[in-house]
């Protein structure tokens, strides 16, 4: 099955972005957890370091509040990620649906991605 | 005079030869066989909605803690090992699961005061069953009530 979104939110009251998956999970993403793993090669520190999944360090990175953690715009890249454009200006990060879904935050998730639980 | 007998000539000897020249020949069984590209089906693009800019941002943590009933809160600093949301406010009570760093909780209930701990009732927000109490301590406000 092509796992994709069915719909996504992006939540400025409370910070969070949710995914509703076409196989029925539901994904809720932090503001700052989302600019933590920024796919762009300049924030993974060059292309040398891109791989498909997000590093394993980004979800004990906690970023404070701030206009690189407050999200200005949420666009479709196509039919098979987004760009997020943050209040910093940043918006190199293109998120494709399976890094997303790699970067879901529950336990099941992280099991399936290879994190020990 | 004569340069005009010439200037006939030559366009007499064109015109000729042009009707000469043979047409380019083209195999019934041409090598070279178009293949007309799929059609592409266009993929679901997921609809995106983005809400407006609070007129008041929620803002900072006060200084006390600041989880408060109706806030966000995420799990940090577990170094990847998870924290146990329990049964009930202590550790006495069982886990139920584990809740992984960055996963997002609403605040229900508390704060509870057991074993010195302050234990905080969080629900998933989307999974309702997917709920326990866990301890303040592996907790990181991402927003207070909205």
């Amino acid at each position: 099955m092509d796992i994709r979104p069915a719909e996504i939110t992006a939540n400025r009251a409370n910070s969070i972005v949710t995914i509703q998956w076409n196989d029925g999970h539901r994904s809720a993403y932090p503001f700052g957890l989302l600019r933590a793993a920024c796919p762009c090669a300049s924030c993974r520190g060059g292309h040398e370091n891109m791989s498909a999944e997000p590093d394993a360090e980004v979800f004990s990175t906690v970023l404070p509040e701030s206009p690189a953690t407050r999200i200005r715009s949420v666009e479709a890249a196509g039919s098979y990620a987004i760009i997020i454009e943050w209040e910093d200006g940043h918006h190199y990060g293109i998120y494709n649906w399976h890094y997303l879904r790699a970067l879901c935050p529950c336990e099941e998730c992280r099991s399936r991605f290879g994190e020990a639980v | 005079m004569g340069l005009a007998v010439i200037l006939c000539l030559i366009t007499w000897f064109v015109l000729v030869n042009s009707r000469k020249m043979a047409p380019l020949p083209v195999s019934p069984t041409s090598a070279m066989v178009l293949v007309p590209p799929p059609t592409l089906t266009p993929l679901p693009t997921p609809t995106i909605y983005v809400s407006p800019t609070p007129t008041q941002r929620p803002g900072l943590p006060p200084a006390s803690g600041g989880i408060q009933v109706g806030g966000y809160v995420q799990i940090t600093g577990t170094s990847g090992a998870g924290l146990r949301l329990r049964s009930g406010a202590g550790l006495e009570f069982d886990p139920k699961f584990l809740g992984m760093d960055s996963e997002v909780f609403e605040v229900k209930e508390g704060p509870v005061e057991a074993n010195g701990i302050t234990w905080w009732y969080l629900v998933a927000p989307y999974d309702e069953s997917r709920s326990g109490w866990a301890a303040s301590n592996y907790l990181q406000i991402v927003t207070t009530q909205p």
